[in-house]
């Protein structure tokens, strides 16, 4: 297992180098600079400008010396957020995205699971059409439109819950978040679940279980295993889509996570913060996608077996 | 008593000599106070100076200071503050981008050029009560260029011992009404009441914070919840319910922000006034500010926004009277002159413009307007820095939109973009001798009323030509609580925190 972990270890490095270097040289052949505004500067201003930043420089000599600042763990200076080093945006930035993403995969793997165990129970019966329904409305809405809905909703009619804001991670302010960015994973877990849970149920180990006698509750929790694989291959795309969905859900929400970094950052062609965002992006995907095969390694030996040198 | 304020975005750098966008000009109002301040309505009143002296032609300047203006620490603000900062400020390597704003000071230009030592500045401190500023020449808009961010104060000793890292909460040291206590980027910014400040008795205010709201919508929705008091645009695709049910909310004012479009008039057609003009003339401007902009905008047939203290009403186009068939067929007969139209070449315009849902409504509108003359009209969208690039590079083009802001409420402010040597700012690449000339004897000019007329005759000598085709006046857009007291409405859409209060 730990050979494994390594081997796929090893292999990511290359793949965040080639990531970080299309980056580089594609977001240098997007028109304009991070000096460009409605109010344009006085050419002399913006040339010294462009020397304090080192833009003035080959790009190749820039991407050196950025290479040789990352190899020090440091993302450069902010040219948006001028008095901040990327370091240290993402230093506040970072946790909070990390805290919402998590809860809103711990809810879709928890809230999804319980929805797809109890659509299972019965074939065609209310609670499958019930998950069947709340699944589709969950994929079809778009987080743009749920995130509005329920800040009308549950903010500002009822007043239950504060509209946006972050409030320092008070749990109040994270409950809108949270289940927006959950509902449409909760949907998709949900229909795996319950579409892996009647495939296992027909097995002929869960027959042979059945035929003992076993009451039906403790079957469907022993199905549960071996009906999670399809719901952690799913995991790793869930966990992009959280990452991207953050976006809309932190600007709508006017949360301090990494997800305005994304779209500011690149439309103000503020160079450092976008390659910073690529790098955390792209480790978070790789991460992800290792977990995912971890995870799946352990719950099926198969996977374990298939993936050793023969 | 705090007040929560909605931005539209975060400051981009809490440094007066870095610091580019409005937002970042509201923030540092409240954290610095230069020589002069704004009030409440957006008239100049003596900040740090109590007085001032003009001699020498209106060219050198001697300001008396308060003594009980004080820094943040407690330290006295004195007139080497001022001249440190200043110097600071056209030190090329401090890389101040809005550096240019005050080159009116005496050997600025050059020494941000790197041609001449700071020493040089025309800045003096006379002691610790008189600040002498001599200009390069004489500019009735000086003292309102005073109010700028760029001519804030600095405190030496910080900067010195911080470098860069002087603007962070724990060691940034202020002289206005409030002082930084928090800052976390994309969440809020959070002012204190600086008890150090020499009106402090009369600030209200213990507290306020700026809360970065860039999705106008959910910021519409905490604005209805309460949880903001004051938020400083609306979505205009919302506008209808925001007239119906925050009316007393609601506050639209005329602003000092002129929308245009701007004609290369390097090259062939547009080299021609007559079709610029042609073009010009059939805009319904009122039909698209009243459908387009939701009334949040102002038809414009000036190039100089109505309202500016001393210059009174703008000049106008001639044919503003005009009936749209007049107008119309004035139009046709100018293109026809021009060699287009029925029987001629199909005049074939593009229009540039960064993409934004106004922004394309408005040029389609325009296009739309322009069928009656036969002409051809195409769009191009770019995202908003690619634009600017475009604009800064300056490849030929036929028309792009464009947009002013004054930085100071003079007419100079905006006729100043038409300048043959205004490399920079002038997209039209417009050049005319006698405008030139009309703008050179208005600087040289001290008498206001004699300079008044000149920069009248040069603003009707633009519209005549037409480089620049205005469209529009901006109209500022607020949301302000009825609990908020002493918010007024004024052109330059100031509101410093020190004459506010909140009713419970």
């Amino acid at each position: 297992m730990l050979r494994y972990f390594l081997s796929r270890l090893v292999t990511a490095v290359p793949t965040l180098f080639v990531i970080i270097t299309l980056a580089f040289f594609l977001l240098r052949l997007a028109p304009g600079g991070p000096f460009d505004s409605e109010r344009a500067l006085d050419p002399e201003i913006a040339a010294n400008l462009r020397r304090i930043y080192r833009l003035d420089l080959p790009l190749v000599q820039q991407f050196w010396l950025y290479l040789q600042s990352l190899a020090h763990g440091d993302l450069g200076p902010s040219l948006h957020w001028r008095d901040f080093t990327v370091n240290e945006l993402f230093a506040k930035a970072l946790p909070i995205s990390v805290k919402l993403g998590t809860l809103a995969m711990l809810v879709a793997i928890i809230v999804g699971t319980a929805l797809g165990l109890a659509g299972s129970l019965r074939d065609n019966g209310l609670g499958a059409h019930f998950v069947d329904g709340a699944a589709l409305v969950g994929i079809v809405l778009p987080v743009f439109v749920v995130a509005p809905l329920l800040q009308l909703g549950l903010g500002l009619s009822l007043h239950i819950l504060p509209v946006g804001g972050w409030n320092d991670g008070a749990w109040q302010n994270m409950i809108l978040p949270v289940f927006t960015l959950a509902l449409p994973q909760i949907a998709v877990v949900a229909r795996l679940m319950q579409a892996a849970l009647r495939d296992v149920l027909t097995k002929p180990h869960i027959r042979t279980l059945r035929a003992f006698g076993m009451p039906g509750w403790f079957i469907h929790v022993h199905a549960l295993r071996a009906a999670f694989p399809p719901v952690v291959s799913y995991l790793g795309l869930a966990a992009a889509n959280v990452l991207t969905g953050s976006v809309i859900v932190e600007t709508i929400f006017g949360i301090p996570g990494m997800g305005r970094y994304f779209v500011d950052g690149a439309l103000g062609r503020d160079y450092t913060l976008v390659m910073g965002t690529v790098i955390v992006v792209a480790v978070a995907v790789v991460l992800f996608n290792l977990g995912v095969d971890l995870l799946l390694a352990w719950l099926d030996p198969r996977v374990r077996v298939e993936s050793r040198p023969q | 008593m705090v007040w929560h304020r909605g931005e539209l975005g975060d400051p981009g750098s809490l440094d007066p000599h870095k610091a580019t966008t409005l937002i970042e000009s509201n923030i540092l109002a409240e954290l610095f106070e230069g020589l002069v301040s704004h009030n409440a309505r957006g008239e100049i009143v003596p900040g740090v100076a109590t007085s001032w002296t003009v001699e020498a032609g209106g060219v050198v300047y001697h300001f008396q200071f308060r003594d009980d203006a004080k820094w943040s620490n407690g330290d006295k603000v004195v007139p080497a503050d001022f001249v440190y900062a200043f110097r600071r400020l056209m030190a090329p390597e401090t890389g101040a981008p809005y550096a240019n704003i005050l080159y009116t000071l005496k050997n600025a230009e050059k020494i941000n050029k790197g041609e001449l030592p700071v020493e040089a500045l025309g800045v003096r401190a006379i002691g610790d009560t008189c600040l002498e500023i001599t200009l390069e020449h004489p500019a009735p808009y000086f003292i309102a260029q005073l109010a700028h961010m760029t001519a804030k104060p600095l405190h030496e000793r910080s900067i010195k011992e911080y470098g860069s890292d002087f603007v962070r909460s724990a060691h940034i040291v202020t002289n206005g009404p409030f002082m930084l206590k928090d800052f976390t980027p994309n969440d809020r910014l959070v002012l204190d009441k600086n008890p150090y400040y020499y009106d402090a008795a009369q600030v209200a205010l213990d507290s306020e914070i700026f809360y970065s709201l860039e999705d106008r919508s959910a910021a519409l929705r905490r604005f209805m919840a309460g949880e903001i008091q004051s938020y400083n645009d609306v979505p205009l695709d919302q506008i209808t319910f925001v007239r119906s049910h925050l009316a007393e909310a609601f506050k639209v004012t005329p602003s000092l922000g002129s929308y245009f479009y701007a004609f290369d008039t390097r090259h062939k057609p547009f080299d021609d006034r007559k079709v610029r003009r042609a073009l010009s003339m059939v805009i319904d401007r009122e039909f698209l500010a009243e459908r387009i902009w939701g009334t949040t905008m102002d038809a414009s047939y000036s190039f100089v926004p109505p309202a500016i203290t001393g210059y009174e009403t703008p000049s106008m186009v001639k044919w503003k009277d005009m009936n749209p068939y007049e107008r119309e067929d004035e139009a046709k007969r100018l293109l026809a002159e021009a060699g287009f139209g029925p029987g001629k070449e199909t005049l074939e315009v593009e229009i540039r413009f960064n993409n934004s849902e106004n922004h394309r409504a408005t040029a389609v509108a325009v296009a739309d307007m322009w069928r009656v003359l036969g002409v051809d009209t195409r769009l191009l969208a770019t995202d908003a820095t690619s634009h600017y690039a475009f604009l800064r590079e300056r490849p030929p083009f036929d028309v792009a939109r464009s947009g002013w802001f004054a930085d100071y409420p003079d007419a100079q402010n905006f006729l100043f973009l038409a300048e043959s040597d205004n490399k920079g700012l002038n997209v039209t690449s417009f050049s005319n001798m006698t405008y030139d000339g009309l703008m050179d004897d208005a600087q040289s000019e001290s008498v206001p009323k004699r300079r008044s007329a000149i920069l009248h005759r040069a603003e009707a000598l633009l519209l005549e030509e037409q480089p620049y085709l205005v469209l529009l006046t901006y109209r500022s857009r607020n949301l302000v609580s009825p609990k908020l007291k002493g918010w007024e409405a004024n052109v330059l859409d100031n509101h410093p925190g020190r004459y506010i209060s909140i009713a419970p």
